[in-house]
C-alpha cells in the first residue's frame, strides 16, 4: 500500500507538470497578451516595457522555467487584469467554489442514493415513478434554464429565497439544486441500475433466507455492494463541482472558480488562467487518488499492491 | 497502479485541459457652481466670433507677433494666427469655477438607511492608477470612493479636486490650484490632507512618468503629458509633451477615464500593497469589496464636498441579465444595469428606466482591409499590411493606386450601407427605444450631427450601385460579430446580415471570441466586414478625431489612411468644441462618409432602472464611458 501510494503521488506530479506545459504552451499560442491589453495609442516604449515586466522579451522555454521556478514557491505570477497576485486571486475565489461544491454535493448524496434505492427496492411502485420522473426532468433541464425559473418562481412570485449571491444557508438551496439536480439524476439512475443487479444476485437472496432483516440487507449488504459505480461517478461530479460549475455561478452571482478561469482565459490573462488550471488539475488527481482509497475501503476485495 | 494508468490519468489531465480549451474557442442635494469668471469668458467668445472681421484679425495677429509667434506665413495664413489667440484668450481667462460643498442629505438627517445596487461587474480595488486598467478604473470614482480633478457636468466640466486651472499662453503647461481640505480616509484610519504631492504622484503613476502603466488612459496621459510636477503644497504644473485639446476631457475628469487621485502616502508606507488599501477621498469608504460578489461601502460624514443621504451603499454583481431584473423585482436591488431590452417590462412594474450617463453605443460594421496607408504616419517609415487584400474576393477593400478599384470598393461599402433598414432594426430588436446611425464616429442623435450625412434605406439603389460596382449577382463572405463583447448585440448583426442577404450578398458570420480576434487587428491582418461599438451620441462636443489615426502596437480595427492622422493631429491642437475644431470635425465626417469606411446601423442606450418608489432623486450625469456615477447624489425615500 505505502508503494502504491508513493507511486501514485509521483504520478500526480508529472501529470501536474505536463499540464502546466500544456496549458502555459497553449496561453501563449492564443497570443502575445500585450495584444488584448494595449489600446490603440500604444507606444512602442508602452509595448517594450509591459514586455519587460511581463517577461515577454525571453524565449517560451525560459519563461516556462521561470514561471515553474515560481509556481514551485508559490508565486504564479501577477494578473494581468488587475495586477494582483495570482495565486491570491484563486485562493480568494475556493472558498466559495468549495460552498457551492459541498451544498450541491450534498444534495446529490441525499436525494439521489436514497430515490435510488427506494426505486429499485420498490420497482413499479410510486417511489419508483416518482424516483425516474425526477431522474427525467434533471436530465432534461437545462442548468441555466433550471436556474432562472427556479429565480422567477421561488424569489420573484414566491418571495422565500434571496436571487443569488452568497450568505445563509438559504442562499445555497437554489444554486445546490440548480447545479446538483442533473447530477443527482445520474446518481439516481446508477444506483437503481446497481442495486437492482445486486438484489437479484444470489448472496443477497441467501442473507434474505437467513433472516435478516429486509432494510438491512438492503441498506448494509446489497448498497455496500452497488456502490463502485456511483461511487467513482460521485468522485467525477465532485471534479467537476469544483471546476466547471460556470453557468450556476453566473446565474446566482456566484463568485467562484468557474467564473474567474472563464474571464481569465476570455481575457488571456495568463498567470490567472494558468493557476487556476493548476489547482483544477490538483484537485482532480487529488479526489482520483482518494477514489483509489475509497474503492478498497468499499470492497474489501479490492487491494492495491 | 500500472504505466497505462498514469497515461490513462495523463490522458485525463489533458482532457480537462482540452476541455477548458475548448471553452476557450467558444437634487435636493446641489453642488451650487459660484460662476465667478462666466462673464469673462463670454466676452472671448464674442471676441473670437468677431475676429471673424478682417479689421480686427489684423489687431489680433499684431497682438500674436508682439508675444513669441514668429508670422512668416503668407497673408492667407492669417485665420490660422487668429484661431491660435482664440485659444490663449479662452485658456487665459480659464480659472474655473469653485463649487459650494453640498448634501445630499435632507436638513438635519444624518445618514442613515442602505442603498443596493445590482451591477454586471462589481470591479476590483485598484487604488495604484499603474494598475488601474478598463474598465476597472472606472469603479472607484463611480461608487463615490476616489475623485478626480474635474468632472463632467452636462456637456461640459465643472472641478472636483481642483479648484480650477490656469493654461499657459504658449499652451505649454496647464497649472492646476488643488482644493484645501480635502481628506484622504481608510477604513480604519484617516491618511491626512491630499496635497499637491498626491496629485503629481497619481498622474505620473498613470503614465506621465510611467510607460509600463496599465492605466486605462497611460497611453494618452502619456502621449499628452511630461512628468508632473508640484510646485507648492496646493499647485501642480502639467507640463505637455503634446498639446491637446481634449485633455480634459480625456485624462482629468471621470467620465472620460480621468487618473483617480489617490495618496501618495499610504504607497509610502504600504508600498504595492497601496493597490488593495482602500483609501481614497470620496464621499464613500470601502468597508469591504469582495471582486466578482460585493462592495460594501460606509458614507463619510466629514466629506468636503457631500453629506449622503444613506449611510451604506451595497453594489452586488450579478453577471447575468435577468439575474438583475430579479433583484430589482424582489427589492433586492434598489438601482440596477439594465439592458435596453428588459426596460419596456420594468417601467410598466413602476420602475424607472434612466439614459442621463449618455451613452448610446453604435453597432457600426467596420470594413476591415482598407490600409491604405503606405507608411507610418508619425515617422514616415515605410510600412506593409498583410490584411490589404484590395482583389476580387475582396470587394470592399480600395487601393489608392488604382483609382478604379478605389471607387468600385467605395461604391460596394456604400450599397452594403444602403442595403441595411436601420428603422426595422431599431423597432423590432431595440423595441423602438434605440437609435439610428449612419456613419462611423457620429451618431445621428448627436449635437454636431448633419443630415447631409443620412443615409436612406434603398435596397434597390443597393442593388444598382453593386452591379456598377461590377458584382451584379452579389459576393461571398465572412462577417465577424464577436459574440462575447458586452458593447456589441450579435442579433443586431444577424440582422445587417440578412439585410445583406436580400441584395444578393452572402455573408457568413464568424463568431469567434474577440480576444482571438483582437490580435489579428493589432497587426492589421483582418480584412473581412465585422461588427463593433462606434459612434456614441453622449460624446461631448467637439474634440479630437480618431479612428485609428495611431501607428502599430496600437490596436486598430481594420483601415488605415494617413488622412486620418492629419484630422486628428489638426483636431487635437485645437481648442475642444472651438469652430476650427469643429470645422475640423465637419470635414473629418465629410471624409467618413464619402469613404464609408466604418458603416453606423443603430445605437443601444445604456440604461440603469431605479425603483422611484423608494428613490425620490438621483443626479446622474454624462458618463462618456458609460459608467455608474452620482451615487453619492441619491436620496431614498
Amino acid at each position: 500500500m505505502g508503494f502504491f501510494l508513493l507511486r501514485r503521488a509521483f504520478y500526480m506530479v508529472v501529470a501536474l507538470i505536463a499540464a502546466t506545459m500544456i496549458v502555459f504552451g497553449l496561453s501563449r499560442m492564443a497570443g502575445d497578451p500585450r495584444l488584448l491589453f494595449l489600446t490603440e495609442q500604444a507606444t512602442q516604449e508602452q509595448w517594450d516595457a509591459w514586455g519587460k515586466e511581463m517577461g515577454l522579451d525571453r524565449p517560451l522555454v525560459i519563461q516556462y522555467g521561470i514561471w515553474m521556478g515560481k509556481a514551485l514557491r508559490g508565486d504564479l505570477g501577477k494578473s494581468l487584469r488587475t495586477g494582483y497576485s495570482a495565486r491570491d486571486v484563486i485562493l480568494q475565489r475556493i472558498p466559495a467554489t468549495l460552498q457551492l461544491a459541498s451544498a450541491s454535493f450534498l444534495f446529490v448524496l441525499v436525494v439521489g442514493i436514497p430515490l435510488g434505492v427506494l426505486s429499485a427496492v420498490k420497482r413499479g411502485s410510486a417511489f419508483d415513478v416518482i424516483g425516474r420522473s425526477f431522474a427525467a426532468f434533471g436530465q432534461a433541464l437545462p442548468p441555466f434554464w433550471l436556474g432562472l425559473m427556479l429565480m422567477l418562481l421561488l424569489s420573484v412570485k414566491l418571495g422565500w429565497l434571496p436571487t443569488g449571491q452568497r450568505g445563509g444557508l438559504d442562499h445555497y438551496i437554489m444554486p445546490a439544486v440548480t447545479l446538483g439536480w442533473l447530477a443527482a439524476a445520474g446518481m439516481l439512475r446508477l444506483v437503481r441500475s446497481a442495486m437492482l443487479e445486486t438484489l437479484d444476485s444470489e448472496y443477497i437472496k441467501f442473507t434474505r433466507a437467513k433472516g435478516v432483516a429486509g432494510w438491512t440487507v438492503v441498506w448494509k449488504h446489497a448498497l455496500r455492494n452497488a456502490l463502485i459505480a456511483p461511487l467513482t461517478y460521485g468522485a467525477l461530479l465532485l471534479t467537476a463541482f469544483l471546476t466547471g460549475t460556470v453557468v450556476t455561478e453566473t446565474v446566482f452571482a456566484w463568485p467562484g472558480l468557474g467564473r474567474l478561469t472563464v474571464t481569465a482565459v476570455i481575457q488571456n490573462d495568463f498567470p490567472v488562467m494558468t493557476g487556476a488550471v493548476l489547482v483544477f488539475t490538483a484537485l482532480y488527481l487529488g479526489v482520483t487518488f482518494f477514489l483509489d482509497l475509497g474503492y478498497a475501503l468499499v470492497d474489501p476485495r479490492i487491494r492495491y499492491r | 497502479m500500472s504505466t497505462r494508468s498514469f497515461w490513462a490519468r495523463l490522458a485525463s489531465s489533458g482532457l480537462l485541459v482540452g476541455v477548458l480549451i475548448a471553452a476557450i474557442a467558444c437634487g435636493e442635494k446641489e453642488v451650487v457652481v459660484t460662476q465667478v469668471v462666466e462673464k469673462s469668458v463670454e466676452k472671448v467668445i464674442q471676441q473670437t466670433v468677431v475676429v471673424e472681421k478682417e479689421k480686427i484679425v489684423e489687431k489680433q495677429v499684431e497682438k500674436v507677433v508682439q508675444q513669441t509667434v514668429v508670422v512668416e506665413k503668407p497673408v492667407e495664413k492669417v485665420v490660422q494666427q487668429t484661431v491660435v489667440v482664440e485659444k490663449e484668450k479662452i485658456v487665459e481667462k480659464l480659472v474655473v469655477a469653485t463649487p459650494t460643498p453640498g448634501t445630499a442629505a435632507r436638513p438635519g438627517k444624518q445618514p442613515e438607511g442602505t442603498l443596493t445596487v445590482a451591477m454586471s461587474d462589481v470591479g476590483t480595488p485598484l487604488f495604484l492608477n499603474r494598475a488601474a486598467t478598463w474598465p476597472l478604473n472606472l469603479y472607484h470614482t463611480g461608487f463615490g470612493l476616489t475623485e478626480t480633478l474635474a468632472k463632467a457636468k452636462g456637456q461640459g466640466e465643472e472641478p472636483m479636486l481642483a479648484e480650477g486651472w490656469t493654461m499657459a499662453a504658449d499652451q505649454s503647461k496647464v497649472t492646476f490650484k488643488i482644493r484645501k481640505g480635502v481628506t484622504f480616509a481608510g477604513k480604519d484610519r484617516n491618511w491626512g490632507e491630499m496635497t499637491a504631492e498626491d496629485v503629481v504622484w497619481s498622474f505620473n503613476d498613470a503614465g506621465a512618468e510611467n510607460a509600463g502603466s496599465k492605466h486605462d488612459q497611460a497611453d494618452v496621459i502619456g502621449l499628452t503629458y511630461l512628468p508632473w510636477k508640484v510646485v507648492d503644497q496646493y499647485t501642480v504644473e502639467a507640463p505637455f509633451k503634446q498639446f491637446q485639446g481634449s485633455w480634459l476631457a480625456q485624462t482629468i475628469i471621470e467620465a472620460g477615464g480621468g487618473a483617480n487621485i489617490v495618496s501618495k502616502k499610504v504607497f509610502a508606507e504600504k508600498g504595492d500593497a497601496a493597490l488593495t488599501t482602500m483609501v481614497g477621498t470620496g464621499p464613500f469608504v470601502a468597508e469591504k469589496w469582495s471582486p466578482d460578489e460585493r462592495l460594501v461601502a460606509i458614507a463619510r460624514t466629514d466629506h468636503w464636498r457631500i453629506l449622503p443621504d444613506y449611510r451604506r451603499l451595497v453594489v452586488m454583481e450579478a453577471p447575468e441579465t435577468l439575474t438583475r431584473v430579479a433583484m430589482m423585482r424582489t427589492g433586492e436591488a434598489i438601482i440596477a444595469e439594465v439592458p435596453l431590452k428588459e426596460a419596456p417590462g420594468l417601467k410598466n412594474l413602476g420602475y424607472v428606466p434612466d439614459d442621463r450617463v449618455g451613452v448610446a453605443t453604435g453597432q457600426n460594421v467596420y470594413f476591415a482591409g482598407n490600409y491604405w496607408s503606405k507608411k507610418d504616419p508619425r515617422t514616415g517609415a515605410s510600412v506593409t499590411r498583410s490584411g490589404f487584400k484590395p482583389d476580387a474576393s475582396h470587394p470592399w477593400i480600395g487601393d489608392p493606386d488604382d483609382p478604379a478599384r478605389m471607387e468600385s470598393a467605395r461604391k460596394v461599402r456604400l450599397a452594403m450601407s444602403m442595403a441595411i433598414d436601420r428603422k426595422t432594426i431599431n423597432d423590432t430588436i431595440l423595441a423602438g427605444l434605440g437609435g439610428v446611425v449612419y456613419i462611423g464616429q457620429i451618431s445621428a442623435q448627436n449635437p454636431e450631427w448633419k443630415d447631409k450625412w443620412k443615409i436612406d434605406y434603398d435596397p434597390a439603389g443597393a442593388k444598382a450601385l453593386l452591379a456598377e460596382a461590377g458584382y451584379p449577382g452579389g459576393f461571398s463572405f465572412k462577417f465577424f460579430i464577436p459574440p462575447d463583447l458586452g458593447s456589441v448585440d450579435p442579433e443586431v448583426g444577424k440582422a445587417i446580415a440578412s439585410f445583406w442577404q436580400q441584395i444578393g450578398l452572402k455573408p457568413q458570420l464568424e463568431t469567434t471570441s474577440y480576444s482571438a480576434r483582437r490580435p489579428s487587428m493589432v497587426a492589421r491582418e483582418i480584412d473581412i466586414p465585422w461588427l463593433m461599438q462606434g459612434s456614441d451620441r453622449g460624446a461631448p462636443v467637439g474634440g479630437p478625431t480618431c479612428p485609428f489615426c495611431f501607428p502599430q502596437p496600437g490596436w486598430n480595427g481594420g483601415y488605415e489612411a494617413q488622412e486620418f492622422y492629419d484630422f486628428w493631429k489638426a483636431s487635437s491642437e485645437q481648442v475642444m468644441g472651438s469652430p476650427a475644431n469643429l470645422a475640423t470635425r465637419d470635414q473629418f465626417y465629410d471624409y467618413m462618409f464619402k469613404w464609408q469606411l466604418q458603416i453606423g446601423t443603430v445605437e443601444i442606450p445604456k440604461l440603469f432602472v431605479y425603483d422611484g418608489r423608494r428613490v425620490a432623486s438621483w443626479q446622474l450625469e454624462r458618463n462618456t464611458q458609460s459608467a455608474i456615477n452620482g451615487l453619492d447624489s441619491v436620496v431614498l425615500k
